[in-house]
């Protein structure tokens, strides 16, 4: 069996991609004053810095295929393959069960190419009643000329975060891809936000951008933060950057013509790892990200001690964190598939506080959730079955996605941010299929993710 | 699901089974998930 980056692929998703919140539920208030700073609107196709190419792509949709979604009116279409797509706007990693639910099609009414895009602006679940929007007459250089790339014409969407809350008209820009039977959309934000900031000792440039998800504004932690001239791996707004011995918390104004930076003055708690009752040492937490409603942090800022980490007080959950315990290295990550859903686990139970000690002891065994095929699921012989099964902390919405074999060294790399990580071979989950006499049909091994 | 897989009856109940080897941590995890395939 040969060696697998699965954990560094794991691990390196978090940079990929992968709001306003109650303080109380997220970490403390960090009490330090902050300075502000301006910033102007730049246009993402006259940008040339290095998150040039994030802002431009914007926020894609794999949720797209030939099946029409259920309570929505299609218009008639001339393509006998339309394009279905969802696209999921204010996707949030700190807030689960964020999300404004967009549906879209796509029609071909030459019949020759994908030419008309039909997406529902005033959100109420009907296509029928929205202009068809067809090709970019003027495409932005660099996107008119990709290869399988569809440019449509822009959009106009009021995101409506309910009463009290506002709605955020927004631009975007939408853009069909096909890879083989594969279709895929993205819709790209036109203009972000820059400036200079000073974080610690140093002035760097500091550039907000719908990447991640789109949302109309530029307040919430999941908005795209990039600085020049820092090592620093997640672009989050939410992400507390470490400089100087200090964390430095950086917040903005919805139009996000203004950024504000304040030094993490609050109180620290400690986490700490246990045995579980088990009869082995207490597991070692290796490397990772941890998030609260609003903040995001990465582990290896944290000072450590005898194993203990130092933490702002406040409510975590792991969102992606490497853990060796005995013979085995396994990768706890949120599970993003539950995102956006109205019944998904909004927990964060790691309760870090300044008078009493965390311990993370691994005592709720996880149970394996299928995800395919459903269950009551009938199926036909000669038809395709895919099997996908996690292991999962059900009530905190964690699973873990990855598991090593620390006896089985395969190589070593660097992370994101710089630091050595040993790779080994990965422990696939098995996989087998027995008939009704408990007779084995088939079997073999399922990758993660 | 092959074409000619071997069905008891006009259809059958099968147990797709999958296991996680966790190590000490909590040894093996096994899930089970019913399909019924038929003709």
């Amino acid at each position: 069996m040969n060696g697998s980056p699965t954990l560094l692929a794991w691990a390196s998703s978090a940079m990929s991609g992968l709001l306003s919140v109650a303080l109380a539920y997220g970490a403390e208030n960090p009490g330090g004053t902050g300075k502000v700073y301006s910033l102007e609107e730049v246009s993402v196709f006259d940008y040339t810095g290095p998150a040039r190419s994030e802002l431009q792509s914007g926020q894609p949709t794999t949720d797209c295929g030939d099946a029409p979604a259920e309570g929505v009116a299609y218009p008639a279409f001339q393509s006998k393959k339309p394009i279905y797509g969802t696209v999921l706007f204010d996707l949030s990693l700190f807030d689960p069960r964020a999300g404004l639910r967009y549906y879209f099609a796509i029609d071909e009414s030459a019949g020759a190419g994908y030419d008309r895009l039909y997406f529902d602006v005033n959100h109420d679940s009907d296509l029928t009643n929205d202009a068809a929007v067809g090709l970019a007459k003027d495409p932005p250089a660099g996107l008119g000329n990709m290869p399988g790339s569809v440019l449509f014409e822009n959009l106009r969407v009021n995101l409506d975060y309910g009463p009290g809350h506002g709605v955020f008209a927004q631009t975007v820009m939408p853009r069909l891809m096909k890879s083989g039977e594969n279709a895929y959309v993205f819709f790209t934000a036109p203009t972000a936000r820059k400036g200079k900031i000073q974080l610690g000792s140093q002035e760097v440039e500091l550039v907000l951008g719908q990447v991640h998800t789109i949302t109309g504004r530029y307040d919430g932690p999941m908005t795209g933060a990039f600085l020049t001239g820092t090592e620093e791996a997640p672009p989050f707004l939410g992400y507390w950057r470490f400089m100087n011995g200090t964390f430095h918390r950086l917040s903005a104004t919805p139009a996000g013509d203004k950024v504000t930076v304040a030094p993490y003055a609050g109180p620290f708690g400690v986490l700490e790892t246990g045995t579980g009752g088990r009869n082995m040492a207490p597991p070692t937490i290796e490397f990772g990200w941890i998030s609260s409603r609003d903040a995001f942090l990465d582990i290896g800022d944290c000072s450590r001690k005898d194993g203990k980490l130092s933490l702002p007080v406040g409510d975590y959950r792991p969102f992606r964190m490497a853990v060796r315990y005995g013979q085995r290295r396994l990768g706890l990550s949120v599970d993003t598939a539950q995102l956006g859903r109205n019944d998904a686990p909004v927990v964060f139970p790691l309760t870090i506080r300044q008078d009493k000690p965390f311990v993370l002891d691994f005592s709720e065994k996880p149970e394996v959730v299928f995800k395919n095929p459903p269950a009551g699921n009938r199926l036909k012989t000669g038809q395709m079955v895919s099997v996908e099964a996690t292991l999962c902390d059900v009530r905190t919405g964690t699973m873990i996605a990855a598991l090593e074999d620390t006896t089985k060294k395969t190589g070593s790399t660097k992370l994101p941010n710089g630091r050595d990580l040993d790779m080994f071979e990965s422990v696939a989950p098995a996989v087998k299929i027995t008939n009704s006499s408990g007779q084995t049909v088939a079997e073999g091994s399922m990758p993660f993710g | 699901v092959p074409d000619d897989l071997k069905l008891s009856g006009n259809e059958e109940t099968f147990t797709i089974t999958a296991t996680f080897d966790t190590g000490e941590l909590y040894g093996t995890v096994k899930g089970q998930r019913e399909v019924v395939i038929g003709r």
